[in-house]
């Protein structure tokens, strides 16, 4: 559940990351339409309530509340990081993460 | 420049970083190794073993303070854990009293047989202590965690752009640009976990440096220690404040810890067994023991698990935490002190919290070293007091960020170099400690200052990358029964250090080639240069 945690805190900033401008262009050579930039806000709350959720799930609530700040800052620097030396390559991570953990998590 | 209210706040981030930063710095950066304090001592004293029964190193403390202290109106036991096999006991004689303590061997009650060293309680303890006679290193502390906290806030409102630029890191653009993106989006990100940290270092001891409301709400007693309600997870939290027990009353035989042990044990199982044991009043009607149990699922410090026993009977009084009779200043206290020490992270929030109190540290650092690349420039062309300020803030940058660090390998150094024998043996490892970082501070003072950041950080990337090749010179042994038991705490110190000490040559060879590409980073052409989203600090 940590993993499952940590890769929904990775996809959350992704998609608040591609839902800006410049950050976007960089990804897709094309600046984010502005329905595209609402629905990608949107998927990356969801995103981030899953972490939260399943941190909570993990580590009961007040731990589990400290881990997802935790995570999503982590996360979001990570990212910055990636965005800086590697813009092309922030997508694929979330997905190959999102999908692995996602996996790890049921099969448990 | 019109005064408005973002530039006044943006010149007193400025001062109050440039004053306090050195401070700040080496705290947040021994504050991030004590989230791993337990795992470091074990690297520093490999003869203890990993891990001890908490159950059996209580009986034996039982043992040990009945023939060592049978007397004492207080005992104190600190247990064993998963992750620290260390057995503490405490002892006072009367109320009020000093407290003795001794570290004893967990299993048969004898002396520790390990090397002598402080481990990662040096780091610890430097933290908030900062080598410093009692209270000047906690009220400097205070200071430091204060200026944090000014500097956090007036950081976020000069920062312009603080939603536009969240994950903005430019790393090619000209110095000043990349240090700024850098400090801004490591302020943004790490802003949570610095508004936690110094905001609840200043709670932590609130005793201490606002004493007067206690003051004023306790009535005077004779030994009023008015600094120790804060201090609940130190031995010496003791609350001297209690009134002393008539001189002259009989000697009440407390109840034998034993069976309270075994009842202990019944309700909680051998896992995750109590992490302190306290019998206080003992030779009085009002003995009382208390079992708390290790941290589990909460952050709080005082929501934890309590079984109270009347100490002349040994049955038992209560089951529950501590926090059931609190008011709601108590929870607040215990829940920031909680989060402060992180008691209750597993490893994986332990390493995301590890991970940013690094970024916290570097946020710190890239402060201080843009303060000297922006002003250099003027500065350098200025008159003389201008020329030295710049001069000696560029020397304790070096001294202090580069300087740690190696200060801190040496400090692993002298662990496995000095006699097994030598007498205060773990005074000699700080004081190697104190060399190393009094040594830098020269070698920055002599030496220009890009060279001196290159050598500095090149001496500690070396001492980092050696450890494990000094540790198989010198403890073949533990490190090979590591390798053979896959010890991955003792393993992970050294692959930790290793990849420290990579980051400081990679640090090192950036020094460098900036260094060689652009000597000067005219501050004056920046502004235009990358517009709209340099303004602020830069200008």
């Amino acid at each position: 559940m940590n993993w499952l945690g940590a890769a929904s805190s990775y996809g959350a900033v992704v998609m608040f990351a591609l839902a800006m401008t410049p950050h976007h262009r960089a990804v897709f050579r094309a600046p984010v339409p502005r329905r595209r930039a609402r629905g990608l806000r949107v998927i990356g709350a969801v995103l981030s309530g899953l972490a939260a959720q399943c941190f909570i799930t993990a580590q009961g609530w007040q731990v589990g509340t400290v881990a997802v700040c935790a995570a999503l800052s982590a996360a979001a620097f990570t990212l910055t990081l990636l965005l800086a030396s590697r813009p092309r390559w922030i997508v694929w991570p979330a997905v190959v993460l999102l999908l692995a953990a996602a996996g790890a998590a049921f099969a448990a | 420049m019109k005064a408005t209210f973002r530039h006044s706040m943006t010149w007193l981030h400025t001062w109050c970083g440039l004053l306090l930063g050195w401070l700040v710095y080496a705290i947040f950066f021994t504050g991030t190794a004590t989230y791993f304090r337990p795992e470091i001592t074990h690297w520093m004293q490999p003869e203890l073993p990993r891990t001890v029964s908490a159950v059996r190193a209580a009986q034996t403390a039982a043992r040990v303070l009945e023939e060592k202290a049978p007397q004492a109106a207080r005992w104190m036991v600190d247990l064993p854990d998963a992750r620290s096999p260390e057995l503490r006991l405490y002892w006072q004689a009367a109320p009020g009293a000093r407290f003795q303590n001794a570290e004893v061997n967990p299993l048969t009650g004898g002396p520790v047989t390990a090397r002598a060293s402080l481990g990662g309680e040096f780091f610890y303890r430097f933290h908030f202590q900062l080598m410093l006679p009692h209270p000047w290193g906690r009220y400097l502390a205070g200071v430091a965690a204060m200026a944090m906290f000014v500097a956090l806030f007036t950081g976020v409102i000069a920062h312009r752009r603080f939603l536009a630029d969240l994950f903005l890191f430019r790393p090619d653009r000209i110095a000043l640009r990349s240090w700024l993106d850098f400090h801004n989006v490591a302020g943004v990100l790490t802003l949570p976990f610095c508004a936690m940290i110094s905001y609840s270092a200043l709670v932590i001891f609130h005793a201490l440096y606002l004493p007067w409301a206690a003051q004023a709400l306790t009535p005077p007693t004779p030994a009023a220690g008015i600094a120790t309600s804060g201090k609940s997870a130190s031995p010496n939290s003791g609350d001297t404040t209690r009134p002393a027990a008539a001189p002259a009353a009989p000697w009440v035989v407390p109840a034998a810890l034993g069976p309270m042990l075994a009842e202990a044990r019944q309700r909680w199982g051998d896992t995750h067994f109590a992490k302190r044991i306290e019998f206080v009043d003992r030779g009085t009607a009002r003995a009382a023991a208390t079992f708390t149990r290790v941290d589990g699922d909460a952050v709080s410090l005082r929501r934890r698990d309590q079984l109270k026993f009347d100490g002349v009977t040994g049955a038992l009084a209560s089951s529950t935490a501590a926090s059931t009779t609190d008011g709601s200043a108590r929870t607040v206290h215990g829940t920031l002190y909680g989060l402060h020490l992180a008691r209750f992270a597993g490893p994986f929030l332990r390493g995301m919290l590890f991970f940013l109190g690094l970024l916290a540290t570097a946020l710190v650092a890239s402060g201080l070293v843009m303060w000297t690349i922006k002003r250099r420039p003027k500065l350098a062309a200025g008159g003389r007091g201008a020329r030295f300020g710049l001069w000696l803030v560029e020397r304790l940058n070096v001294a202090s960020i580069a300087g740690l660090p190696l200060a801190m390998a040496a400090f692993f150094w002298a662990n496995r170099l000095l006699p097994l024998d030598l007498p205060a043996r773990a005074n000699w490892e700080m004081r190697c400690f104190q060399f190393a970082w009094a040594a830098a501070l020269l070698h920055a003072a002599v030496r220009p200052p890009i060279r001196a950041w290159r050598e500095q950080l090149l001496a500690g990337a070396g001492l980092f990358v050696a450890l494990p090749v000094l540790d198989a010179l010198t403890a073949r042994e533990f490190l090979t029964a590591a390798g053979s038991s896959r010890d991955w705490v003792y393993l992970g110190f050294e692959c930790t250090a290793v990849a420290f000490g990579v980051f400081l040559a990679i640090a090192a060879g950036k020094v460098g080639r900036r260094a060689a590409a652009k000597p000067v980073a005219p501050a004056a052409k920046v502004s235009p240069a990358s517009a709209p989203t340099a303004e602020e600090m830069v200008s």
